[in-house]
């Protein structure tokens, strides 16, 4: 919800990003809204979503939860935690899909790993959990994609999970959320998406929004995504190129209204917010881990923090009473995803917070 | 008349008889909390376990005491008299959000993790659970533990929605038929009327049934969280909370007092309230909820 600021949109401000503001004037004239406030305020104050207590953590006991049918050797080793945090909404939503692939193809295990932070309400985070690893593997062409396929792969998901939300309030009736999938209402509902897929010899990350993919390699960290902010220069000059405007409005914001450059849904932003994801696509080498969190970890750990738990955690530093436990690397990696989301709690993150570690030890 | 104002004194007493009775538990739980820290037996465990329940009894006979008591005068528990104005001010259905217990647990988890994540980058054999083995404190609680902790947060948080809905109702209801329309029709401002008085004993007592409700919310959120920690993080966790929420009582009544002090302090009023009320102390943050 911080991502979005209901107050004020104009196209009477100016254009620079870092609109100076003097400090006696804090208060600001409301110009013209740009979208119904009204039916803003009524989708936050109907009905509390129930959505987000399905998926919203995962003891370590119940993590089919999160999974497809847990499938035997290839599985991954993975651990994830999901919290609300210091928020009254859970809008983070996870999916993983172990030995996830395209139907031609069994051979190569791949895994599938998203984390989808919501705003607005929680139905599209909650959607693309449910949806997104599908199209990704109805798109999937062949049994190994080059880069270039890769790419036209999440981004042709992409635009069909965004396609989906923006269609779904017309579509669906029943939506176990706050907004109750009212249009209008829903048109201000998105959700980020950083999607990876780890196969034998890559690590491919989508990403939309300003959830982050950070690879822990030898010890550093590598980021495999980069935030969709509205004041990165090139989201910028997209922004403008395309008519929209970035106004400053406590932070960086699209109309003035949302703190990220792109997303899935959000359709009243649209075309200046944007569901076209970035692909990154890396040659697996001597890597640790590669964490995929939300920007409730992210606002307040460093990547290079960050990455110095998780490959503690995976060497055994967080170890407790385990003995040679096979499952000793699963218990790390959830040890290191429970340890960096207890981090954020601890520097007062005030949000969501959904933290994945994915062990990429041979 | 005479009756109603028994029953208030009535309320008082029995708040009084809380506070006291919390203030005693605290060195109850500290001294068994040292206890088991000394010695990690199964034997102190129990002990823990039994004081937690005994505790949850606390509440569950304070909140009988409130529910016999509130059908009479429910208003007083919805603003306190016995209470700062502080207090009064982050009140929610005459006591503390349950919300609020989850900020609590997060609040105990946090206080020792940056230290213990600094410790651990630098040494990974110094990173061990403190204090004679797993869940010894709130920071240890496992991946199972802050997972459950998170699914019943989500559950509490729209109960609490729920039921703000319903008092909302209620206290609208103060500003229409009846109660609206014979305050206009009156002459004389605040005449007593028949019409009027039976719609706010209707009132309260619908706010008395909310205010039951509210506290079994209470007391069913703290006896769920005490089912998830371990006995030396449930018996922490109560000492926390009891601390808050006595701590905060004297604050607020210590702010208040500062402040009336000021008023008197003639012309410079303003510059004085915000001299003495510009230190850092711990009353000035902001998410603090009486527990």
């Amino acid at each position: 919800m911080a991502e979005i600021c209901y107050e004020v949109v104009t196209d009477a401000c100016p254009s620079s990003v870092y609109e100076s503001t003097p400090a006696h004037s804090r208060r600001r004239p409301r110009f013209q809204t740009v979208m119904h406030e009204d039916w803003e305020k009524n989708c936050k104050r109907s009905k509390q979503e129930a959505l987000a207590t399905r998926y919203s953590s995962i003891p370590r006991s119940s993590r089919e939860d999160f999974s497809d049918q847990n499938v035997d050797v290839s599985s991954p080793r993975y651990g994830v935690s999901s919290v609300c945090g210091r928020r009254r909404e859970m809008e983070d939503a996870v999916a993983i899909h172990p030995s996830f692939s395209s139907p031609k193809n069994s051979e190569f295990p791949q895994h599938y790993f998203g984390v989808y932070d919501g705003h607005g309400c929680s139905h599209v985070a909650a959607r693309c959990r449910e949806r997104l690893h599908k199209l990704v593997q109805e798109e999937l062409s062949s049994d190994m994609e080059d880069e270039e396929e890769w790419k036209t792969t999440m981004e042709r998901s992409f635009t069909r999970m965004d396609k989906e939300v923006v269609s779904w309030g017309d579509s669906v009736v029943t939506a176990n959320c706050k907004c109750d999938l009212q249009t209008p209402a829903c048109d201000s509902v998105g959700s980020t998406a950083v999607v990876s897929v780890i196969t034998p010899d890559k690590i491919v990350v989508a990403n939309c929004g300003d959830s982050r993919a950070v690879l822990c390699r030898n010890g550093k960290p590598v980021p495999l995504s980069t935030d969709h902010k509205p004041d990165r220069p090139d989201e910028l000059d997209r922004i403008e190129g395309a008519g929209g405007r970035v106004i400053y409005w406590d932070c960086p914001r699209v109309l003035g209204v949302l703190a990220m450059s792109r997303a899935i849904g959000d359709n009243y932003l649209k075309p200046y917010v944007s569901c076209e994801p970035e692909v990154t696509i890396t040659d697996r080498r001597d890597d640790d881990c590669l964490i995929l969190a939300s920007d409730g970890l992210w606002d307040v750990v460093s990547n290079e923090t960050a990455c110095s738990v998780a490959r503690m955690c995976l060497r055994g530093g967080g170890r407790r009473q385990d003995n040679e436990d096979p499952a000793i690397s699963d218990k790390a990696c959830t040890e290191a995803s429970v340890l960096l989301t207890k981090l954020a709690l601890a520097r007062n993150s005030s949000d969501n917070v959904s933290v994945v570690v994915i062990d990429l030890r041979r | 008349m005479g009756s109603s104002s028994k029953n208030i004194e009535q309320a008082q007493d029995s708040y009084l008889e809380w506070m006291s009775l919390q203030s005693q538990r605290i060195p109850e739980l500290k001294q068994l909390l040292a206890q088991r820290r000394s010695h990690g037996d199964e034997d102190n465990d129990n002990k823990l376990r039994k004081l937690t329940g005994k505790i949850i009894g606390d509440f569950k006979n304070y909140a009988a005491k409130r529910a016999d008591l509130a059908h009479r005068c429910s208003s007083n528990y919805y603003a306190p008299t016995w209470n700062s104005p502080l207090e009064n001010a982050l009140i929610w259905m005459g006591g503390c959000r349950p919300s609020s217990f989850f900020r609590l647990v997060y609040a105990l988890c946090g206080s020792q993790t940056e230290i213990r994540v600094t410790q651990f980058l630098r040494n990974i054999d110094g990173y061990e659970s403190s204090g004679g083995g797993g869940g010894a404190s709130l920071s240890d609680l496992s991946a199972e533990q802050l997972a459950k902790i998170n699914v019943l947060h989500v559950k509490i948080i729209d109960e609490e929605e729920k039921m703000t809905k319903k008092v909302s109702s209620l206290q609208e209801d103060a500003a229409d038929i009846p109660i609206a329309t014979v305050a206009y029709e009156m002459e004389n401002v605040g005449e007593p009327n028949v019409v009027v008085d039976q719609a706010l004993d209707k009132q309260e007592e619908a706010m008395a049934r909310l205010l039951v409700e509210a506290d079994n919310l209470r007391v069913d959120t703290l006896a769920k969280i005490l089912g998830i920690l371990s006995p030396v993080q449930g018996a922490d966790f109560l000492l926390a909370g009891k601390k808050l929420h006595l701590s905060m009582h004297e604050w607020g009544t210590m702010r208040d007092r500062r402040r009336r002090d000021c008023m008197v302090d003639t012309e410079v009023i303003f510059d004085a309230c915000t001299t003495v009320n510009s230190g850092p102390r711990p009353t000035e943050t902001t998410n603090n909820e009486r527990n």
